[in-house]
């Protein structure tokens, strides 16, 4: 096979060199735009990608729009962007969106924090000591299986309708998923690196603060962004059934009431609060870890 | 710095005694003996080279003698003079420097594990990194850096606490041939500066030639010591003019005829 190259292209080729004979075909590789300007180029790169970024889903809110206002579709079950749009600022207006963001924040927020934390902390313990993992791993893994929202009517049935259900909810969902990555990321920490700490005589302590906790960050910072996802998604089905208050509330009783413009106002919020922790949490895997680029 | 030649003026002190250790790994098809029979004083302030195949058992032997394992069977003595010094240290292969630390913290982190405090460790740490060249790398991650310093790196974490005892598992194997000539010299001269007593496990002949006192040339598995080369050349070592000299390249025949024998064995 010899290197594709057109005509013309071979012509201005053996112009170029006197040594290359035109018969042959000459594959010819220099300096791209890449190449020639790379500052500008990644700058243009950049900007295209940013701008598609946005573009993108603008556009797709734009047909929405003018399929909404032809009438092409219902709106009973797809109002237009700007409907909604007012809905919200009206729901702000009230007040009633802010009480909505603010309770199931508050539920979130808590849960979360009281899941991830014990799960960090019994996650190392349990990961340290295969004894431990031998004898807890399987019930662990069982405890996992179970979707945490199917035991919601027993935590209401212990905690009552209050706040402590809702936010037990979210830790538990939330600790299964750390503990797991936790306990798996401290038990698979290079023994390379505990052969050298135990060679420089350090303490269990001081083993498990300056290695095992930095060797393991990385995936319990991945199991903790997805704890993040599952908090969210397991706070609105509870506050489907359970709550009075709440942007799950909100979006189950604009159903009741008939108004779907509030059911796009909670959905999209749910998702905007979903977006937003996997942000805080990429930043905070970035300030965590700063040996990983 | 009082130049000595290996044999002669060396203290007959023995410093860590091997004796009659063995060490076999169970593994699901039965059990395999790395190690057999092995007995070996390593005397004070010497560097005694552990010279042999692949698979040898050297880094077995060399993890014993850290404490990083028990032998089956036999015992390995170790005499700890100074209570202020730790007794040993170890450099690794590859992969042992903490990614997570930066270069500087990778050194001072057994410092602070032998009591020294934040600003002590930092600046023995700074000594360290400036023997081995590393100065204005100390706060970049290893992993941003190349192979040849990150071992580096890891030869000045083991120096830094000045253990009595410096235990090297083929530091420089994993570099390219070039590097490893540098930093061969490099060790030469900062050993020649502390005289330690080094026990530097190698699958080179050359390596072993240039750095150590004595060569414990061993046998494939399962590993035992086959000889102890005395190795002749004057200290302080000049690199260059030792690689070129007639006992060089006689030595090396000896030797690697010896390793031959046991490769084919094998």
């Amino acid at each position: 096979m010899t290197p594709a190259t057109t005509s013309a292209e071979q012509v201005e080729a053996s112009a170029r060199s006197q040594n290359r004979s035109a018969s042959s075909n000459w594959r010819s590789i220099t300096p791209g735009p890449a190449q020639i300007d790379p500052r500008g180029y990644a700058r243009r790169r950049r900007l295209l990608e940013r701008g598609l970024a946005v573009l993108v889903p603008v556009a797709l809110l734009g047909v929405w729009q003018v399929l909404a206002m032809r009438g092409v579709l219902d709106d009973n079950y797809f109002p237009a962007p700007t409907t909604i749009g007012s809905a919200w600022l009206d729901m702000i207006d009230r007040g009633f969106y802010q009480e909505s963001v603010v309770a199931s924040l508050r539920r979130i927020v808590t849960g979360y924090v009281l899941g991830t934390v014990s799960a960090m902390a019994l996650g190392l313990l349990i990961g340290w000591s295969r004894l431990l993992v031998a004898a807890l791993e399987p019930t662990i893994a069982a405890l996992y299986t179970i979707p945490k929202l199917a035991i919601l009517p027993l935590l209401l049935l212990i905690f009552g309708l209050g706040e402590s259900s809702k936010v037990l909810l979210v830790a538990l969902t939330c600790f299964f998923v750390v503990l797991i990555n936790t306990i798996d990321a401290v038990a698979s920490v290079s023994p390379r690196y505990l052969d050298v700490a135990r060679s420089c005589g350090a303490s269990t302590l001081a083993t498990m603060w300056h290695i095992t906790l930095p060797a393991a960050l990385p995936q319990i910072l991945t199991g903790m962004r997805v704890a993040s996802g599952l908090a969210v998604i397991v706070i609105v089905g509870a506050e489907f059934v359970a709550a009075d208050a709440g942007l799950g509330f909100m979006v189950w009783n604009s159903w009741n009431l008939g108004v779907p413009e509030y059911m796009y106002v909670g959905i999209v919020s749910i998702s905007l609060i979903g977006v937003l922790a996997s942000l805080a949490l990429r930043g905070l895997e970035r300030l965590l870890t700063p040996w990983r680029r | 710095m009082q130049p000595r030649s290996s044999s002669a003026t060396a203290t007959t002190e023995v410093r860590i005694a091997f004796r009659q250790v063995g060490k076999v790994f169970p593994t699901k098809s039965g059990s395999v003996e790395a190690l057999s029979e092995i007995s070996l004083d390593v005397r004070d302030g010497e560097f005694l080279c552990l010279l042999g195949p692949s698979g040898c058992g050297k880094t077995t032997l060399l993890r014993i003698a850290a404490g990083l394992e028990r032998p089956s069977t036999g015992s390995v003595d170790l005499r700890h003079d100074n209570p202020n010094r730790p007794l040993s240290a170890v450099v690794f292969q590859d992969y042992s420097v903490f990614p997570w630390k930066t270069i500087r913290d990778n050194v001072t982190f057994p410092l602070l594990q032998i009591g020294l405090g934040r600003a002590q460790a930092r600046e023995v740490a700074n000594h360290w990194l400036a023997q081995l060249d590393l100065t204005g790398f100390e706060n970049a991650y290893p992993d941003t850096v190349s192979g040849g310093m990150k071992q580096r790196v890891a030869i000045a974490r083991a120096l830094a606490v000045q253990p009595e005892v410096l235990l090297m598992d083929e530091p420089l194997a994993a570099l390219d041939a070039q590097l490893r000539l540098l930093l061969q010299e490099k060790l030469l001269k900062l050993w020649q500066e502390s005289q330690n007593t080094v026990v530097f496990v190698t699958h080179s002949i050359d390596e072993a030639l240039l750095l150590g006192d004595r060569i414990a040339v061993m046998s494939a598995r399962p590993g035992r010591i086959d000889t102890v080369i005395d190795v002749p050349f004057e200290r302080p070592r000049d690199p260059d003019e030792i690689r070129s000299s007639s006992d060089f390249a006689a030595l090396r025949g000896e030797i690697w005829r010896r390793l031959r024998r046991e490769l084919q064995r094998a």
